[in-house]
Parts: structure tokens; sequence; C-alpha cells
């Protein structure tokens, strides 16, 4: 078999038990999150509690995994949401190594179902499957955790494991791999919930390809002729003496004089990488000074990331101050959100040997810490939350806590710097007996916990940024790209994680460009001028349904949305233009099977019409389009000094916002009054049961 | 092996420099920038014993471990050329062990050791195709000898019967038993791992070129 392994693994529990089954009947789903969603479709009936025995978790690779693909490395993990309203299907998207490994032992997919009644973890290594004792691993930090398992196992062994965090059933909690590989969503929870302290693969086996040498062919393609930086961002930051444009914001921060300054033997210059250059490509991200600034420069060691990923923008720092001063190595890396982690809890950071180095430190601190302890920050709504009860002096926090509780915290560690402040603020939050513990649960339940005295403003606030009351994060919604930004959003049991369109938007580009390669594609209109948007027309909707195609595209077979699609190149010589064919191309390279782009949207867009389908049959109500595609208010409300269309804002206009709904449901073949899939749609890709299901609930649209 | 090729090596200073140089770094040894430069390693990188040079029958294989990011395309592009499939494990150059905890392995002290749970160092252990191998040394059947024409340390595979005391000799266990054939398999120079290396941590350098700047 080509591509897919063709076994799933069943790890049950409760009876301490392990099975293959063939994997088989769901490659229609491609794979990952396609094949996760279906199989938590079939096994977990809805309504069933996300801390149920049973409820499952459901890890997935597809096809491309680890195929040598640039970027193949991700994987999914999918389970009942435990911090968003209705406790509907989410997933957690995570990099490393861990897709690697589980392809390679020889599963598309691990079922684990049950629940353990004494700490365990799994460990699979090819055909062996054992339930191991985890009794002295519970408690443990994620990385001791990952060195205790290595040891007991053997060397290159990955590591998926919760912290602290997840065993206290913190909805907020997550999976680690690697040093700083995160797999979100409240799935650490659901771990906790089965006594679950970690899943370890260790593959031997081979990831079999079809055709080898158009593989090889592809990689070169895309590395010589595509790829660009993180974000598939295609200009590089600065002019280079190759580059016709260039573009401050871009994610190609490599460049001549920019260097890994704490690279062992002296300073690694990033320097020039154009095109064609496939050996320097993994010099274009230079994360850290990105993330972080100038200042990260000379504490830069090198850049890693994920397997078989060739963008390295995990920005590997090391500061040595840090581990006199407060006791951690100061050596750590992440990318993104995950590199602030909970540093602005602290609001004054104290210098050390630089100007900036306090705060650069405290991004450390803060990450580090959320990565021990399995804390997962919702894409920053933790900390804005916190945030919110901490301003006017403690307010809404002195409400919450007991007196004995505010009491016993050292507040003035947090205007005088102290970073460890950040370390008592994380202890509280996963202690089930305090009551700080009830913020690390998501907006969701934060409001439903403390609305008497929060009303309506916390969860529709700027402040925490919510899409929407569900309780996911805003993740490039609104502001890339008005209402296709948030029309990728509201999807989804969770923040929306999509990159296709702000990959598009961010890539450094100008304008008219864009706006003449886009237009190709999906029509006049699709694209405005940042910060200028017009109402609401059907080339942004078939712009936005695009975005989610391709993201869960990504998602399934898999790559990875943060740099694919290849929808720009790097190339003047191709008047930069992508090739958004290359995924299918892959996949009958890989599979073996003829695969068009035409065939595999239509495989993606079945994945798409499933989940939706399977969040209406948990939230049992059809009317998504009201309860649950419902945006935040200041979404409406935001910038009070300017009215929607208005140049400088990406304020949306309620009426046009609604038209934005229809257009889309539409694209998607649902009912423009609820937003529901009809049951042409659900028989049009073959999810007759589904539909039969739903019909019988009475959650068919009219 | 080329005529120019076989002819540098005789040249005594230049070959038995390099040769000494097997399985260790740099340190102490005088190095001209231009030589520095062609290895892409800097004098500190050197003098720090963080480059790895390996005397090759045709090349110098230079690891410079500051600029390995860990992302392991090397041990796929391996197998995809060789095998026709991704296989890391059977991979002729493998960093995936080191990844985390460094190349001298776990140790209670993780933090201050090498991998990305210590200060980031890792490397590829790649086969140095030593000149007195280990492996065919400990062949009952003789089975891994010098290739004609380029002298790399290459399996036989009609020959070979699978008993891995070459994988147990090799002080760095790099040749692999492939489960399926029980046969073993090793590193043969075809530089798929250094033309796919997105950092040029891994780079192969001719002896012709060497001798340019020598």
């Amino acid at each position: 078999m080509y591509g897919w392994t063709g076994n799933l693994l069943r790890v049950n529990l409760t009876d301490r038990t392990s099975s293959i089954e063939s994997s088989e009947k769901y490659f229609d789903y491609i794979g990952g999150k396609g094949m996760a969603n279906r199989i938590m479709y079939d096994e977990v009936p809805a309504g069933t509690e996300p801390t149920a025995p049973e409820n499952k978790i459901v890890i997935a690779v597809g096809p491309n995994t680890a195929s040598s693909a640039p970027t193949s490395g991700r994987i999914t993990l999918s389970t009942l949401s435990p911090f968003t309203k209705f406790n509907a299907i989410v997933d957690a998207h995570m990099g490393g190594d861990t897709g690697l490994q589980m392809k390679t032992a020889g599963y598309d997919a691990v079922i684990i179902e049950g629940e353990a009644d004494a700490p365990v973890y799994i460990y699979v290594e090819d055909d062996k499957v054992e339930i191991r004792d985890a009794s002295a691993l519970w408690g443990k930090l994620t990385g001791e955790t990952t060195a205790a398992i290595t040891k007991e196992t053997t060397p290159g062994v990955n590591v998926v494991s919760i912290g602290p965090a997840g065993e206290n059933l913190v909805n907020l909690s997550c999976v680690m791999t690697g040093i700083a590989h995160c797999g979100g969503g409240g799935i650490g929870k659901i771990f906790g919930s089965k006594k679950l302290k970690a899943i370890a693969f260790h593959g031997t086996k081979a990831v079999e390809v079809a055709d080898p040498k158009k593989l090889k062919a592809l990689n070169d393609y895309v590395m010589n002729d595509l790829i660009g930086s993180n974000n598939n961002h295609v200009v590089p930051s600065v002019p280079q003496s190759w580059s016709e444009y260039d573009a401050p914001r871009s994610r190609w921060t490599g460049q001549p004089g920019l260097t890994w300054g704490a690279a062992e033997g002296g300073p690694i210059d990033t320097g020039e990488s154009p095109p064609g250059q496939p050996t320097r490509v993994g010099f274009r991200c230079m994360k850290s000074v990105f993330d972080h600034g100038p200042i990260a420069e000379k504490y830069t060691v090198k850049m890693t990331g994920c397997a078989m990923c060739p963008i390295r923008c995990y920005a590997s720092v090391n500061i040595p101050f840090m581990k006199e001063r407060y006791g951690i190595s100061g050596s750590h890396a992440n990318t993104c959100l995950g590199n602030r982690g909970m540093a602005n809890l602290v609001t004054n950071f104290v210098d050390v040997e630089d100007e900036g180095d306090g705060a650069l430190a405290g991004r450390i601190y803060g990450a580090t810490m959320n990565d021990e302890y399995g804390l997962w920050d919702n894409y920053g709504e933790m900390l804005a939350t916190l945030n919110y009860f901490m301003k006017d002096d403690y307010k809404l926090m002195k409400q919450i806590l007991t007196e004995e509780e505010f009491n016993a915290i050292d507040w003035s560690k947090r205007e005088s710097g102290d970073l460890t402040f950040i370390k008592d603020m994380i202890e509280c939050l996963i202690d089930p007996n305090h009551s700080m513990y009830n913020l690390a649960q998501g907006a969701y339940y934060v409001d439903e916990k403390y609305h008497d005295i929060l009303g309506d403003d916390y969860l529709h606030s700027q402040a925490l940024g919510l899409w929407g009351p569900l309780g996911g994060k805003r993740h490039h919604g609104n502001e890339s790209n008005a209402q296709v930004g948030l029309l990728t959003n509201i999807i989804y049991n969770r923040d929306g994680m999509c990159h296709t369109i702000v990959n598009v938007t961010g890539s450094g580009l100008p304008y008219e460009l864009q706006k003449h390669l886009l237009e190709d594609l999906f029509g006049e209109g699709c694209l405005d001028r940042p910060q200028a948007y017009t109402p609401m027309n059907e080339a942004k909707a078939k712009f936005a349904k695009f975005g989610i195609m391709r993201q869960v595209l990504h998602d399934s077979m898999t790559l990875c949305n943060w740099v694919w699609p290849m929808t720009f190149s790097p190339r003047r010589e191709r008047n930069y233009q992508g090739d958004l064919s290359v995924e299918a191309q892959y996949m009958s390279a890989i599979t073996g099977q003829d695969w068009t782009e035409e065939s595999l949207d239509f495989a993606t867009e079945r994945c798409i019409q499933l989940h939706r389908a399977m969040t209406i049959l948990q939230a049992g109500t059809v009317d998504m389009r009201k309860e649950h595609d419902a945006v935040s208010e200041f979404i409406f409300e935001m910038d009070p000094d300017k009215t929607p269309f208005e140049e400088g804002t990406v304020k949306l206009d309620r009426e046009d916002w609604e038209v934005a709904l229809d257009m889309f449901y539409r694209e998607f073949g649902w009912d423009e009054k609820t937003g529901a899939p009809t049951r042409a749609t659900l028989e049009k890709f073959g999810l007759t049961d589904i539909a039969d299901e739903l019909a019988a609930k009475g959650l068919m649209p009219a | 092996m080329s005529e120019f090729t076989r002819k540098l090596s005789q040249k005594e200073y230049t070959r038995r420099q390099f040769m000494k140089l097997t399985g260790k770094g740099l340190a102490g040894v005088a190095l001209s920038s231009s030589l520095l430069q062609l290895m892409g390693a800097t004098m500190a990188q050197a003098e720090a014993g963080q480059v790895s040079v390996y005397a090759q029958p045709d090349y110098l294989l230079v690891v410079n471990r500051a600029k390995c990011t860990g992302c392991q395309r090397c041990e796929a592009n391996c197998t995809l050329a060789n095998d026709g499939n991704i296989r890391p494990y059977m991979a002729r150059v493998r960093v995936n062990n080191s990844l985390n905890f460094g190349n001298a392995g776990l140790t209670d002290d993780f933090e201050s050791a090498g991998g990305v749970f210590g200060d980031w160092t890792f490397e590829p252990d790649t086969c140095k195709q030593c000149k007195d191998p280990w492996c065919a040394n400990a062949c009952p059947m003789g089975a891994i000898s010098a290739e004609e024409g380029t002298g790399t340390r290459v399996v036989d595979q009609d020959t070979c019967i699978g008993c891995g005391a070459c994988v147990q000799a090799c002080p760095w266990h790099m040749p692999r038993l492939v489960p399926e054939t029980r046969k073993s398999t090793k590193c043969i120079n075809c530089g798929a791992c250094v033309a796919g290396c997105p950092t040029s941590a891994l780079r192969m350098i001719a002896w012709e070129d060497v001798a340019q700047v020598m």
C-alpha cells in the first residue's frame, strides 16, 4: 500500500488491550483531520460528555505525512471540546516529530478509548503496543516526562505528554511534544480524564510511495521554485541583491548581517537565500528577531522546527543569565504566539545586560512555564482573561478569589518585574482547589461561571478578542481581509487557525500584483486593499471557501497550513505565480492514484461537510447561523470614531456581515437561513447516513 | 577515484593531515581561511571542535553542528534516493536519536547537556568511510569492500548473510540491517543528504576543491 499504512491502532485503556484494524474505509476522508473526524462520528455518539470514558481521542496522519514533501510532519488529534460551547468536535494540530514516528510505526490513526484506573502511558514501537504504569510520572512537567520515558524505552522515541494542567483537568490544557510543540484545543484535559500521561511512538518502518522519482522531482520543484518563508512570504523583509520587492513585515527575515548570534563557535550569518538555492532555504525564517525584536539576535543559537520542514520557524534561544536569576535554563524555543506565552502578566520588565533583554527573558520564562505545565493559552485568551480580571486595581480578581487566596499572592511582583509572578499564577490556575482555576477553563466557561459580575461586556470585548461567544479566539479573522478572514473563523469549535488567507495577503508582494493573481482564481473584487475593505461580494466568498478548503486539506493529507498553499512563488521569472496543483500532484505520486485538484477539492469538502454536520448533531440545533456562527459584538463596535468601509478600520457592518454569511453558505451548499447543510449537499458527498441521523433528530433545515 | 585525486591523496602532507582527522574535530589543526570558507565554517567553530571533517575516498564530508536544525530531511532524502521509500530509521545519516538530548545521549542533568532539551547541540551521525573500516574488518564474509573507481566502502548484497557483525563493530553503529531482507546497508556517498540539507549543515567537498585552496 502506498501513502497510507492501511492500519488503525485501537487502544482501550479500560481493559488495557490493543488491536489493529484496517483504515481503508476512511480513505475517502484523506487522513489526518478528515479521517479522525469521521472516526469520531462513527464511534462517539452526539451528546457524549468530553471527560466521559465514551469520549475518544483520535490521533491521525495522512498519506502525505512523513513523505519527504516539505512540511509533511504534521498530525491531528481530534476529540470533543472541553472548553467551548456545545462541547463539539475539536481538532488539535501539532508539528514536531510525532507524525513521522507514528506513521513509520505503521499507523494512519490511533484511537484511544475508555479510561484507565491509574496513571498509564502508551508505548508504541511498530507492532508492539504496551500500556505502561505512569504513576511515577504523574505530577511531572512535560520535559521531565519526555526524559523519563526516553530512559524507559529507546533513544529517538517521540513522547506526547500532558503536564500537571492536563492531569488536573484544566480545560485550557494541551499535550506537548519535543521542546515546545503543542497540541491545544483542551486535549490535555481529555488525556488527563483518561489518566493517560503520555503516548510515545518509535517507528522503524517505511512510508512506501508509488512514484519516488516523481516525488523527488516535486520536492525539488517546491524547494527551488515555490516555497518562500514562514506563511509562505515570498519576498524578503529588506532589499537583497536578487530581489525585486521587499516588505518590512515579511517573515523572510534572513538577511546579510543578521546572524544566529549565539551559534556554537560564533555567529552564523543568515545571509541571502534566493530561490533556486534549496540548501539555503532554512536560513530564510529568522523568527527569533521577527517575534522578539532585535535583542533576540545575540541569544539565537539556531532556528529549529518540525520534522521534514525546511522552514525553520522555531526561535531557539538561550539566555544564560536566566539560570542564576530564575532557576530555569533559559534555553527554549517557540514561534508566534507561543513565544509570548504568559509574559505580559508582568507589567514591567527588568533589563539585565542590554535594553530589552528583560522583556525577552519574560517571554522565554512565560513560554517555558506554559509548556512545562502543559497549559494552553487558547491563542492568548487566557492571558487576556487574567488581565481583564486584574484591571482596575484587581477589581474582578478580588471578587472571585477568597480574601485568603488574594492575600497569599504577592501582586507586587507583577509591577516590579519579578518573573516568578508568572509561575505563581500558573500554579493557582492549575489548582482545582483555587478559585483562579475557574479562569483557565476558557472564556465561554468563565462567562458562564461569573456572568453575574461580568455582564455582557467580557465575552464580546475587544480586550478578549474572541471571534464569537462560542469561546474560540479570533485567529486571522476580520483583521485579515475583513469578511474573508472572519468567515474562515466561524466554522470551527475553537480558534480558526486558517492561514491560507493571511499567507497570501502577508506575502509581501505589492497589492496590485496579489490582486491580479487572485482575481484570476476567484473573480473581481476578491481582495481589498489593506485597511480599506469594501462590501461583501461573491468573489470574497469564494476566496474564504478556498482558505478553509486548503486548510482542511493540509490538516488531512498532512502539510503545514502555516506555509502552504503555494499560492505565490518567490520567482520573478514566474511573475510570482505559485502552483495550486502541487498538493494533488503529491497525492498522485505518493498514493499511485489519479488525483486532480478537483477530485482533491471534492474529498476535502466532504471533510468540511462532515465537520459541519457533526457540529450540528453535537450542538443539538440546526440554527448554526444564530447559535454557532454568531460573532463578537466588538467586531461591529471597534474603532468608535470610524464607520464600516471607512479607510483605516476593519470594523464590520452588521447588514453586510449577514450578506457575507448568505454568500458563504451558498458556496458550501448550506441552507441560507440556518447555515446547515441540505440533504442534497450531504448526499452529494456521500454522507447520506449522517443526513438520515440529522433528519431523525429534526436537525435538517426545512 | 580520479587520477588527479589519486595524486593528491598521495601528497603525504595533505592526505595525512586529513586522515588524522577522521572521526575527530579540527581542533589544533592549522587551517587557511580559504579552506574554512570552503567548508562553511569559522575558525572559532573549528577550534571549538564542533566541525567534523571526515576523509572520504573522493570527498571530505563536513558536518557543521552549529548549522544542523534537526529537520531530518537528510534521513528522508537518503532513503528516498536509495530505497525508493521514506524510512528515517534505515537512513545512513541519522540525527533523530540525538535530537532531544544530544549526541552523547540522555543524562540526568539533561538541561545542561545537548539536544533541544539542552543547549541545542545535535548533529547527524554519518558514515566516515573509514580508512581502516571497522565494518569491513568485522564482516565474516568479506562482503564490505572498497568500490572500484570511487573507493567507497560498499556492501555486496549477494555475499552479505545479515549477521550484523558490521553494525556491532562500527563505533557509531551506522550500518543497518534491513529487517525484511536481513541484509546490511550503509552509506554509499551518494550525496542525497547533502543536496537536500536546507541549511548546508552537511557538505561534501571534492579533493580537487581542497587542493585548490590549500
